[in-house]
Order: C-alpha cells, then sequence, then structure tokens
C-alpha cells in the first residue's frame, strides 16, 4: 500500500462534515490524503486532487508539485526515534533495502521534542521544524510507527482510556514529525512494516522516484 | 483484477480491455463477501455504482477517456460529504445525516470519471488512530482480522489492502491524540 499526505491545503478539505461544529485544531492540523497500492497511482491521484484549480487552495500554479522527477532525493534517517525493537529492526531493514536501490542516506535528528501543540505558533513551529529539519536533505525516512499493531481486544482496552497528550500509555511516542500511517502487517517478521517518507514542504521539484521493494 | 494498480487496470480501460461494469461488479461482490468480518465500509452505494460504470463504459465506448481515474471504483472516507449519500464519520449522532453537496475533493474524484462504490469506515469522528471506536463496528485488519487495521482510515486501508476499491479517499485529522501514533501505513 501507499499512502499519500499532500502539504496542507493542496488538497481540498472543503466538505468534510459541513455545516458540524469542528475545532480549531483540528481545521489547522487536518489534512485530505489518500492512499492506493503504488507511487504511480499516487501520482495519478495527486494530478486530479492537488493542483491548484482548488477553489480553496492557496497555492499558486507555479509551487504545483511536479510529478515524475526521477532524481534521487538526499535522505535522511531519523536517528533519535523512539520504537520498540521489532519496529527498529524492520526499519533498519527498510534503510538497508533503499541502499540496495542505490540511494546514499545521512543520519539526521529529528527535532522529535519540538513541536508544542500551540495553535498561536504552529506555523512559526512549522517553518522551524522545516529548517532545522531540512538544511542538508530533502526528506527524511523514519518508522510509522513506534510499536506493533496491536490486536482489537487490546486496541479498545486502550481506547477507553482515552489518553491526553504527553501522558498515558503512548506518552513519547512520537515516532515522527509528521505524517501519518494506516495498516500494518500484524507481525513483522523482519519485513517492511511501515516508513514515512516526510519531504520538505519547501522541495516543490518533484515525487520523488521510491519505490519500495516490500 | 482488483488487486491490480490504479495506472495499470486505468489503461487496460482506455484499451477497452476491462470493463467498468465488470471491476465495479467485482468489487461489490468482494465487499459482499469480506465486509462482514472487515467492516471496511459503512456505506456501499451498490446501484448508484453499477449505474455510474455503465455510464462509463458507454462513454468510453464512445471516445471519451476522461482520464485515469474514468470508471475507477473508489472509496471514499466517511468524513467527506456525498450528496445524497449519509455522511457519519462513524458517529453514531450522525447515523442519518445525510449531505446535500458533495466535498470539492469528491466532486472533483467525480468530474474525473471515478466512480463512488461506498464510504469507509473510520475511528468515531477521526479521534483514535486504531478504527475499533465506530458505531458501525471495529475495523478488522485484513492481514489478520484479530488486528486493528490503523486509523483514523482504517476502514480506507482495510478497503485497499484487501481489493475492495481503488484509492480511498482519506482525511488525516491529527486530533489531541494523534501525537501518539503508534500504528503503520505503508
Amino acid at each position: 500500500m501507499t499512502g499519500f499526505k499532500a502539504t496542507y491545503g493542496l488538497v481540498s478539505t472543503k466538505g468534510i462534515l459541513e455545516g458540524e461544529p469542528v475545532d480549531e485544531f483540528i481545521i489547522r492540523l487536518g489534512h485530505a490524503a489518500f492512499m492506493c497500492r503504488s507511487a504511480d497511482d499516487a501520482a495519478i491521484l495527486l494530478g486530479m486532487l492537488g493542483n491548484p484549480r482548488a477553489s480553496d487552495s492557496k497555492f499558486k500554479a507555479d509551487e504545483r508539485t511536479a510529478i515524475g522527477s526521477a532524481q534521487h532525493p538526499r535522505l535522511g534517517v531519523v536517528t533519535n526515534f523512539k520504537a520498540t525493537p521489532e519496529v527498529r529492526a524492520a526499519f533498519l531493514k527498510t534503510i538497508d533495502t533503499f541502499h540496495t536501490l542505490g540511494y546514499a542516506t545521512t543520519d539526521v535528528e529529528a527535532p522529535l521534542e519540538f513541536p508544542s501543540l500551540d495553535l498561536a505558533n504552529i506555523e512559526e513551529d512549522r517553518t522551524t521544524i522545516s529548517q532545522v529539519l531540512f538544511k542538508e536533505i530533502q526528506a527524511v525516512l523514519l518508522p510509522t510507527t513506534t510499536d506493533v499493531t496491536p490486536t482489537i481486544e487490546e486496541a479498545v482496552r486502550v481506547a477507553d482510556h482515552r489518553p491526553t497528550i504527553g501522558r498515558g500509555r503512548d506518552s513519547g511516542d512520537r515516532a515522527q514529525v509528521s505524517g501519518s500511517y494506516e495498516l500494518a502487517r500484524p507481525t513483522p517478521e523482519g519485513r517492511l512494516i511501515g516508513c514515512s517518507v516526510c519531504a520538505d514542504r519547501a522541495s516543490r521539484d518533484g515525487i520523488w522516484n521510491l519505490r519500495f521493494v516490500a | 483484477m482488483t488487486y491490480r494498480s490504479l495506472a495499470d487496470v486505468s489503461e487496460s480501460i482506455r484499451q477497452r480491455h476491462v470493463s467498468p461494469v465488470d471491476l465495479v461488479n467485482e468489487c461489490l461482490e468482494k465487499i459482499e463477501r469480506l465486509n462482514p468480518t472487515l467492516r471496511a465500509f459503512i456505506t456501499v452505494t451498490g446501484d448508484q455504482a453499477r449505474q455510474g460504470a455503465e455510464r462509463a463504459e458507454a462513454e468510453i465506448a464512445g471516445g471519451k477517456w476522461r482520464g485515469p481515474l474514468h470508471g475507477i471504483p473508489v472509496g471514499i472516507k466517511d468524513f467527506f460529504d456525498t450528496a445524497g449519500i449519509r455522511t457519519t464519520a462513524a458517529f453514531a449522532a450522525f447515523e442519518n445525516r445525510v449531505p446535500t453537496k458533495d466535498a470539492e475533493a469528491v466532486r472533483r474524484l467525480r468530474e474525473a470519471g471515478a466512480i463512488v462504490i461506498g464510504k469507509t469506515n473510520m475511528h468515531e469522528l477521526g479521534m483514535g488512530t486504531t478504527s475499533v471506536i465506530s458505531h458501525f463496528g471495529s475495523v478488522h485488519n485484513p492481514w489478520d482480522p484479530g488486528y486493528v487495521a490503523g486509523g483514523s482510515s482504517g476502514g480506507s486501508g482495510a478497503a485497499i489492502a484487501a481489493g475492495l476499491c481503488y484509492a480511498p479517499r482519506s482525511i488525516r485529522t491529527p486530533s489531541a491524540r494523534a501525537v501518539c501514533r503508534r500504528l503503520a501505513a505503508v
């Protein structure tokens, strides 16, 4: 599976539960995104959904994401993520796969503790994080999960507790700066169980030719 | 056929080697068989999808191929309004909420010729990462139904992984809990 989350505002979020009361947080942090089966499929969908014809898009034509660049981006591998040994092992195998595909990588520290989730500073925080993280590289690789997929039963138990930010069972589990996750194979078995690629908002020169061999 | 990529199937549709009607029927058959276990969809719009597929097939046969999404069955996360089709966000109080207008993204997909096959299940109001809390039942992971399918777009993920449709739309709305992500996507 391939998931794609576009830069804020690139894919319209107009008409999501239109007319219902909504939290300011969700408006500022919500993305429209899609899932499909390959990078090519994601490119097709972005072509249809992500262009500046969207009436509420603030992006101009010259900022549109170009599709089909085969250029290899400079990749950073996040070293300071938190994850269980299973996830860590699967992630390292993923990085090996990138290497066998001919990508060079650089180790980086991601400002995982930085986001304050303060609405007043959100744009400023994004800019700062972007500047720090994407100084030398164009995209970062990091695991999408901190732990292997829970069973339904376990997840229901956790959901009943409704943890708040920075507290509870998930405390400190921020494996990623942004990106999202949807579906994991229940057991890693040494295979790729999910990898996020977060690209700099300023890097609009293409959807890179990143094809995972999973 | 429903495990093939969108790019691949789309090319076959353009060349008229694959019929959108057959494709939609295959997806609907699979949904009927697997959805009681996976609960990937909240609402399945079978009749409308079949009509849409017939229309697409006629258009393409008439030389009016609209592009790579023409005749492709897609799932829409139940967060996005769909005109005349209930949009619930998996929330009990929205069980009978029927919007009059399509969301912008849905409108764009339809314009491109995509066929909406149903509304995908999700974590209630997008406020969680496991999709186990849904008025319409927990989403189950197609790899092993004992496990969760992630979230909040768990139904979309399950639908794609199980080959129930192409390209479910999903919105990721990091709620207060979204800093606590635990699951995986590919």
